[in-house]
């Protein structure tokens, strides 16, 4: 998979490993407390408690998980489009919380910090969702995924219709 | 011969996105029910759920005001939007430091000298009041009530306001 033009390499890498910073970061904060971050969670008034706990068990690993691909450079686009779909995901929460002018505490890196919600988070989160992008868009091979499957697929089965003819 | 289906390339990362996110969902769901008090997603009452603390319509709070009976305002707003505008007999708790707060000022034997004690926050969006009075109960205060709509439901009572901090 190449970039498009205009995206250069090592951008699409820098945003590949800053995403991946980020979500690490993120999640690995969230776990040890998942009970707190339920209460966190429920603070934006968009989910029922079952859909708060839930998440407040399930989002830090999703954020691990797709970190830790995105900084080893494994299945780095689709680790991308789930950084992005988690990215939006915050940024819908945040603005909706920030348009009720809701005075909450941000839970993004965890309860901790006791970090409130501001138009900062919405800066992090669109920071984030261009790295996500820049990601997708990503065209430096990385290392694994080079060792893993050494010639691209268009070219091996091309390569197999020739053996055919 | 070899007839060999591949998935189109976009096909196969949004398969892949979606092996990410179930994935990390089953982690974290292990992990959860291996933790030695594990968070019970499907109770309906747990931790992801909003404290509903008892609350004082703002025609009964005009009336507690009016006969002049001896209730105490708590307001838990942060510094800033407390300093903007508040009520003239309000003692000012932010409810980021509550409890250190309510050990630091001495307030439980100032509480329990009121009759009621009225809570505030910024308005019926605002958990921090519901906090702030799950708290108080705990500590032992019977008579605590969030009031209706918070401080923009104060405004429109049309009760004397001051500002500063």
């Amino acid at each position: 998979m190449s970039a498009p033009r205009g995206v250069k390499p090592w951008l699409s890498m820098i945003g590949r490993l800053a995403a991946g910073a980020l979500l690490c970061a993120a999640g690995a904060m969230k776990l040890n407390s998942p009970a707190a971050f339920a209460a966190t969670i429920a603070n934006f008034r968009m989910l029922p408690p079952v859909g708060n706990q839930f998440l407040a068990v399930a989002l830090p690993w999703c954020e691990l998980s797709t970190g830790l691909l995105l900084i080893a450079g494994v299945w780095t686009r689709a680790a991308g489009i789930t950084a992005t779909l988690l990215f939006l995901a915050f940024g819908i929460a945040v603005s909706a919380a920030l348009f009720r002018s809701l005075d909450i505490e941000c839970g993004c890196f965890g309860t901790a910090t006791g970090a409130r919600l501001g138009w900062t988070t919405l800066a992090i989160d669109v920071s984030g969702l261009i790295a996500s992008v820049l990601a997708i868009v990503s065209s430096d091979e990385p290392a694994i995924e080079r060792v893993a499957h050494p010639v691209a697929e268009g070219q091996r089965v091309g390569r197999e219709s020739d053996k055919k003819l | 011969m070899e007839n060999k289906m591949t998935a189109p390339p976009v096909v196969r990362d949004l398969l892949r996105a979606g092996t990410i996110l179930l994935g990390s969902c089953v982690i974290g769901l292990a992990v959860n029910a291996g933790r030695p008090a594990p968070l019970a997603i499907f109770d309906p009452h747990g931790p992801g759920a909003l404290p509903d603390e008892p609350h004082i319509s703002l025609d009964a709070f005009k009336e507690l005001v009016h006969l002049q009976k001896y209730y105490i305002l708590l307001d838990v707003r942060p510094d800033d939007t407390f300093a903007h505008g508040h009520a003239p007999a309000a003692v000012h708790v932010p409810e980021t430091s509550f409890l250190e707060s309510y050990q630091q000022q001495n307030l439980a034997s100032l509480l329990k000298t009121a009759g009621v004690v009225v809570v505030l926050c910024d308005s019926s969006e605002c958990p921090s009041a519901d906090r702030a009075a799950k708290d108080l109960r705990e500590l032992g205060h019977t008579n605590v009530r969030v009031l209706e709509d918070g401080w923009r439901g104060y405004l429109r009572t049309g009760l004397p306001i001051e500002s500063g901090p």
